[in-house]
């Protein structure tokens, strides 16, 4: 039987839909879902934080710079070290996220019952979400907030 | 100027013979077939990561990332497959081309905006790592072009019968 090139491409882009979609039943992560979400985090809107905070939260560049002023916060860089090296707010420590296996001594050390704001590269960065993902599940730190607008905005406001 | 003799020319025959003795389609289906299998093995362990990686290429709307994450690991195993046991190669090859070709357009664009893709964030020029980040695409475009290559050999074989 002779198949033609057409058939033979909806034969294999069919058999590769079948095979991705069982794969995705066999998927052990809840919070993978065929059409993906776009996540909402909520945003804190005063210059204190919420009690019941039941995930990481965004904040903005007066909140940060607040909590700078204030010294009541932990600022964590979660970009690459070079980048972190090449420019970072002040007293910020560096986790990158892309290699935070190799920071764990330095996690761990994190005090459980401070404030984290932590930042990357600006809005399109995932790197800061990811690491308080990180940080949230898997080390029960529960104050954690996101800078999106990141070192970018931090440097352009003139900050330290 | 010194002349090819006839001992030159004897051994471009040779050559031409040696080169006519491998089977250059085989050997290309081989290392096509071998590329997107290994390309597709991580993938499909962990889809989400690979949707990760999608999101950082701004190209997709974010309700399709997933889903385009658990099938194109599987259009490049089994076209993987495929070309290394000579399967379907018509419409293998075709797929294979038009894939790279979708390759090389996502890494052209991330070069063009200047997105570093492990971050997924976008850079100017003036910042550090920029040169690495770009070099690094360039070169998986250019690798992608020697695929491409490869993959035209194999589909037009005939054409190219030396």
């Amino acid at each position: 039987m002779i198949v033609t090139e057409q058939k033979q491409i909806i034969f294999i882009l069919s058999l590769a839909v079948f095979m991705g979609l069982l794969r995705s039943f066999f998927l052990d992560d809840p919070e993978f879902t065929l059409i993906k979400k776009e996540r909402v985090i909520e945003e804190v809107v005063s210059f204190s934080l919420p009690d019941d905070m039941s995930g990481p939260m965004m904040v903005n560049l007066e909140f940060t710079k607040y909590h700078f002023d204030t010294g009541s916060a932990i600022f964590i860089d979660a970009r690459d070290s070079e980048d972190y090296e090449a420019g970072h707010i002040q007293n910020a420590i560096n986790i990158p996220y892309d290699y935070y296996e190799e920071y764990e001594d330095l996690i761990d050390g994190l005090d459980d019952e401070g404030i984290y704001i932590i930042y990357c590269s600006g809005e399109e960065c995932s790197l800061s979400i990811d690491l308080a993902d990180y940080l949230y599940t898997d080390k029960l730190i529960d104050k954690l907030l996101i800078f999106e607008g990141g070192w970018p905005q931090w440097r352009d406001a003139g900050y330290p | 100027m010194r002349e090819a003799g006839p001992n030159g020319g004897m051994q471009g025959i040779r050559n031409m013979n040696f080169i006519r003795s491998l089977n250059l389609p085989l050997i290309f289906r081989v290392i096509l077939g071998i590329m997107f299998i290994y390309a597709s093995y991580d993938k499909i362990a962990d889809p989400a990561a690979f949707s990760k990686n999608i999101h950082n290429f701004h190209i997709t709307p974010i309700a399709v990332e997933n889903l385009a994450a658990l099938i194109i690991p599987w259009i490049e195993l089994i076209i993987g497959v495929f070309l290394i046991f000579g399967l379907f190669l018509e419409g293998t090859t075709s797929i294979t081309i038009t894939m790279l070709i979708f390759f090389i357009a996502i890494l052209s664009q991330a070069v063009f905006r200047g997105i570093d893709v492990h971050c997924g964030c976008f850079k100017l020029e003036a910042d550090v790592g920029v040169t690495d980040f770009r070099m690094e695409l360039i070169k998986r475009i250019v690798e992608d072009i020697i695929y491409i290559g490869m993959a035209l050999v194999v589909k037009f074989k005939n054409k190219f019968t030396l």
